[in-house]
């Protein structure tokens, strides 16, 4: 079935929607760190949270979206909790608007405890902006747990992990994004269920006046941002393993060392997020060292097997290149350029260099938008295509891919120099020492608006095409 | 400019000393860090020293004191006493000088107030009084207050407890009368021995925390608020036991 | 220099007893309190205006009216508070809940410094922009680091993407044992680089004692080197402290580093004015970093944790001689 179904086109609404409107915001922001749009400056920080919540928000219920419909082939989700996490999204969205946009709230997007409190923004805000988290974190955490529920309907749980296979068995048959969509899930409800303790402990200090304890606050903070668009990247790579073998005409099975892979992950995500933590020298050594072997052992299984296994299923193949194959393949190959960036930063002899510097940016804006954004919009590319017309106009294909790959490159380009030179990530404007900082920025901005005319270029195009494939169904 | 540290010392050598003798601004630090006034020393057994003898070779303590004090001198040093005895070291890493601030002050009551104490013989320790001009200078270097008090021969002052090592001011503590900052107190004596403490205390009512220091035992010490980091784990572990053990799959 | 010029006034002031009157004397109290952090006297201008001469520039009325309730004056549309209001980006002052004898302290404290000190621009900040250094190791290494691994990649898919112009049945037995020496070699690599970088790591070890110790103390949106430790705001009463020192060169100098409000990050720049150095400033802990300053020059000190609206003009400056 080739159709997207209501739920996923809603969701694709909600992407094609937000995205760009959060990239505007992206675009200001360097164009503001280049000494443009001066009227803009004192806007600087508000629109960095509403850029930073809202990208990480989108894309995770894209992704999530995106799940769901890979799930709904193999089992059955409930459609209510769908259009429950749709509407919990939409109303949490637009409190966040409000907190940032009537409030000018800006503690960033991981509002680092206790910065909401102590801000030049009036409280309601920040007590607003909580609410909404407090509304997007029970929404997912809801869906999430449907999510598996309707796995474990068909399975259990040893079965979801395919440890079946590693006893030689293959029945039943577990597709390998069902099993990247359990270890997901179950790593996103720590994060969620981590979500809401910092939450918790906030109301406390707003309603009872108890502070907490800022190590502690740090740790829980970085466990649910970390592990949430840690996770988010690992449902995109579901829908590559999903999707790409329709295109190369060979099957991408789970098999034991896809099993073993993608379980090590599950044991080693949660701990992975300790290299946020690695410049506060209070934290105890042993969880700094901790931090980067878990790091550099989170990366390496899943990775080399999951690249590994992509670059096989294409190594030549009968492979039918369109815009949705070219989009998961590009997807895959940012996941990986990005991933050597963050294994650099997370060794602390390099990090000491590199922490809250432009690089952070750098390597996350690569996993993100070329990887994960490719990876959704190639599926959301594959579900929109009938593949009768798959192969409609190559050309216009083409145009599409090298604007995205060419826009978000330059892009991250500047990003890496600049981190390289240190200069230091959420500044609105760069001292006199750092104006490279600013020459930088400018030059990002212009490739950022290359992309995002990409984008939209592939927005339009996608939904006419699914308009059309819709109306000859 | 330099740091504004040795226009600091002038201004308040030329305030609080304009008599001071020659060797005021002959300070033996050596990082370029507050240099302390090598000031002369009468000890309690009748001998001379410089601070610099005292201080130049190991970490040194240095806490005011007078012997008629009925506020908090002597509950102070026995506090430091006590802290001192529970770290160990003193003597061999680090030395302890309390100075008498009050020109009153006698060998004879140097030697009461250690014996007092139960010091009289104690290593690391020494109690000794110096020239109303060079104690305005250590004073004066370390921000040590005393006004006369009402009653006569009292003194309105807080307790000062000084960490010098190399020479140089590397930490600092008062104590008023009736508050007892163990933690600092232990924390600084800790610090000449090597250890350092990264934890403070926080005012104000405070959830859970990660850690604490305990100011008797030294240690740092896990608290509570570390189990709320296995608590997203151990709720998805709870989650996936209640949805998989529940809704068993059709076979 | 105005600063330190200030803090000395101030410890003249306490150890005189009462050579100020009681209400500039409580006005500096207030100031170091309440204002230090946004505004200067004659230092420029920080977060908000630098206040010096104020009370000339100003009406004592307008004055009095602004420091007790500056948000009701820019809700009332008053043209002078307004302009403020948008020419410093749009910050509101916070209402600093003071009554009218308090504020009377404080406009006097502004008026008896900016009387007895003329206005300075700060030392060490640079005003004109200044051109791209060269990159330096560790950062180079890093970059090209990067950049090799990343043509690396962008080889290999853009190989296996040419390759699906000739299709052909690939054995897969041959494949899977390529994938057993990747994988090998992919640990071994990590395993070395583990081996080769967790020696390397920023903290301090025990065993040696550095040459110098300096605290620092962070808040929103300055940073405050002393001597001794500030614990906490009122501390800053009785400490001495400036937002600029001096150390001899070749120094190991040890920063302890804490914070009295929200997380900052202490960032040490190099006379290259590329990292050099950093370590979190967070509330209730205190984080010590190790400097060895080699080269003589201005170390740039940069807030890198982000800490709202002041955050890009929180720094300091040590200079190496």
């Amino acid at each position: 079935m080739r159709t997207i179904d209501t739920q996923t086109a809603l969701w694709m609404a909600v992407t094609f929607i937000l995205f760009p409107v959060l990239a505007l915001l992206g675009i200001t922001m360097r164009t503001v760190q280049a000494g443009g749009l001066e009227a803009m400056a004192g806007w600087f920080y508000p629109l960095m949270t509403l850029h930073g919540v809202g990208m990480v928000g989108v894309w995770y219920v894209a992704a999530m979206g995106c799940a769901a419909s890979v799930l709904a082939r193999h089992v059955a989700p409930s459609p209510l909790i769908g259009r429950i996490a749709l509407a919990g999204t939409v109303i949490g969205v637009l409190m966040l608007l409000a907190c940032v946009l009537l409030g000018r709230f800006a503690a960033g997007w991981y509002f680092l405890y206790p910065l909401p409190l102590h801000g030049e923004w009036p409280l309601w805000s920040a007590v607003l902006f909580l609410a909404s988290l407090t509304v997007l974190g029970a929404t997912w955490l809801v869906w999430s747990l449907d999510l598996l529920r309707a796995i474990a309907a068909r399975f259990t749980l040893a079965q979801a992990l395919g440890w079946h296979y590693l006893r030689g068995q293959t029945e039943p048959v577990l597709p390998p994004s069902l099993l990247i969509v359990t270890v997901s899930l179950i790593a996103g409800i720590a994060a969620l269920v981590s979500a809401v303790i910092v939450i918790v402990l906030f109301a406390l200090e707003l309603l009872t006046g108890t502070s907490s304890d800022a190590l502690l606050m740090k740790n829980l903070t970085f466990f649910f941002g970390h592990t949430l668009v840690n996770l988010s990247m690992y449902l995109g790579v579901a829908l590559a393993y999903e999707i790409l073998p329709d295109y190369a005409g060979r099957p991408w099975k789970t098999n034991p060392v896809v099993v073993v892979s993608w379980n090590t992950v599950l044991a080693i995500v949660l701990l992975a997020y300790l290299h946020h933590l690695y410049m506060d020298f209070a934290q105890p050594g042993g969880l700094q060292y901790l931090g980067q072997v878990a790091s550099y052992a989170s990366a390496l299984p899943a990775a080399i097997v999951t690249i590994f296994g992509a670059l096989l299923l294409v190594y030549r193949a009968t492979m039918r290149w369109n815009l949705a194959s070219i989009l998961l393949f590009a997807g895959l190959a940012g996941w990986a350029i990005g991933g050597i960036g963050a294994v650099i930063d997370s060794t602390i002899s390099a990090n000491t260099r590199l922490h809250n510097t432009l690089w952070v940016p750098a390597h996350f804006h690569t996993y993100m938008l070329a990887g994960l954004v490719f990876l959704i919009a190639g599926y959301f590319a594959h579900l929109a295509r009938p593949a009768a017309t798959a192969d409609a106009s190559p050309r216009r294909d083409r145009t599409i891919a090298l604007l995205l790959v060419g826009g978000a490159y330059g892009f991250f380009a500047m990003f890496y120099l600049a981190g390289a030179w240190s200069i230091p990530r959420r500044f609105a404007a760069y001292p006199a020492e750092l104006a490279h900082g600013a020459t930088t920025a400018g030059i990002a901005a212009a490739f950022a608006t290359l992309f995002l005319a990409g984008f939209l270029y592939y927005a339009l195009d996608t939904v006419r095409q699914w308009r059309t494939a819709t109306r000859t169904d | 400019m330099r740091t504004a540290w040795p226009g600091l010392l002038l201004t308040l050598l030329l305030t609080l000393a304009p008599d001071a003798p020659g060797h005021a601004d002959t300070g033996f630090g050596i990082g370029g860090g507050q240099a302390l006034p090598d000031i002369r020393l009468e000890l309690g057994d009748g001998s001379n020293a410089l601070l610099s003898e005292l201080a130049g070779q190991q970490p040194l303590l240095l806490t005011f004191f007078y012997r008629r004090c009925t506020g908090v001198c002597t509950p102070f040093l026995s506090l430091l006493h006590d802290a001192t005895a529970r770290v160990g070291g003193a003597g061999s890493d680090y030395h302890i000088l309390a100075l008498s601030f009050d020109e009153a002050d006698t060998l004879q009551d140097l030697r009461s107030q250690a014996a007092a104490l139960g010091l009289a013989d104690t290593a690391g320790w020494s109690f000794a009084t110096t020239t109303p001009a060079q104690l305005r200078l250590i004073t004066g270097a370390l921000g040590f207050e005393a006004r006369p008090a009402a009653q006569p021969g009292q003194f309105d002052h807080a307790a000062l407890l000084a960490a010098v090592r190399q020479g140089q001011l590397i930490d600092r503590m008062t104590m008023a009368a009736g508050r007892s900052d163990l933690r600092r107190l232990h924390a600084l004596v800790r610090e000449l021995r090597g250890e350092f403490i990264p934890v403070l205390p926080r005012p104000g009512r405070m959830a859970l925390g990660c850690f604490r220091f305990d100011a008797r035992t030294g240690l740092i010490l896990p608290d509570w608020g570390l189990l709320l980091l296995a608590a997203p784990a151990l709720g998805s572990l709870g989650a996936l036991a209640l949805l998989f053990v529940r809704s068993g799959p059709p076979r | 220099m105005r600063n330190a010029a200030a803090r000395i006034a101030l410890l003249l002031a306490a150890v005189t007893h009462g050579a100020a009157t009681a209400d500039t004397a409580s006005g500096q109290v207030l100031f170091q309190q309440k204002c230090a952090a946004c505004h200067t006297i004659g230092e420029g201008d920080r977060i908000g205006p630098d206040l010096h001469d104020v009370g000339a520039r100003r009406e004592r009325a307008w004055l009095m009216r602004f420091v007790t309730d500056p948000q009701a004056m820019i809700a009332a549309g008053d043209p002078v508070a307004v302009r403020l209001y948008e020419r410093y980006n749009r910050i509101v002052m916070p209402n600093l809940a003071l009554d009218d004898t308090q504020a009377s302290a404080l406009l006097a404290h502004i008026d008896e410094v900016s009387r007895q000190h003329p206005a300075s621009v700060a030392v060490g900040v640079a005003t004109a922009p200044m051109p791209a250094p060269a990159l330096r190791s560790p950062q180079s290494a890093i970059l090209y680091g990067f950049i090799a691994a990343t043509l690396l990649i962008v080889t290999v898919f853009v190989w296996v993407a040419r390759s699906t112009r000739d299709p052909a049945t690939v054995d897969t037995h041959r494949a899977y044992a390529l994938r057993r020496v990747l994988f090998m070699a992919g640990l071994v690599c990590a395993i070395t680089v583990l081996a080769l970088t967790l020696p390397r790591t920023p903290y301090v070890q025990a065993a040696t004692t550095p040459d110098r110790v300096i605290h620092v103390t962070a808040r929103q949106f300055e940073f405050l080197f002393s001597d001794v430790a500030v614990d906490s705001t009122g501390d800053l009463l009785n400490v001495a402290t400036s937002d600029r020192i001096t150390v001899a060169a070749d120094t190991l100098v040890e920063f302890r580093v804490t914070a009295l409000d929200v997380n900052h990050g202490f960032g040490v720049y190099g006379v290259d004015r590329q990292l050099l150095a950093q370590t979190q400033a967070m509330p209730g802990y205190v984080n010590r970093v190790r400097v060895h300053f080699r080269e003589p020059g201005h170390y740039p000190v940069l807030c890198l944790e982000y800490c709202a609206a002041g955050h890009h003009l929180m720094r300091a400056g040590i200079t190496v001689e």
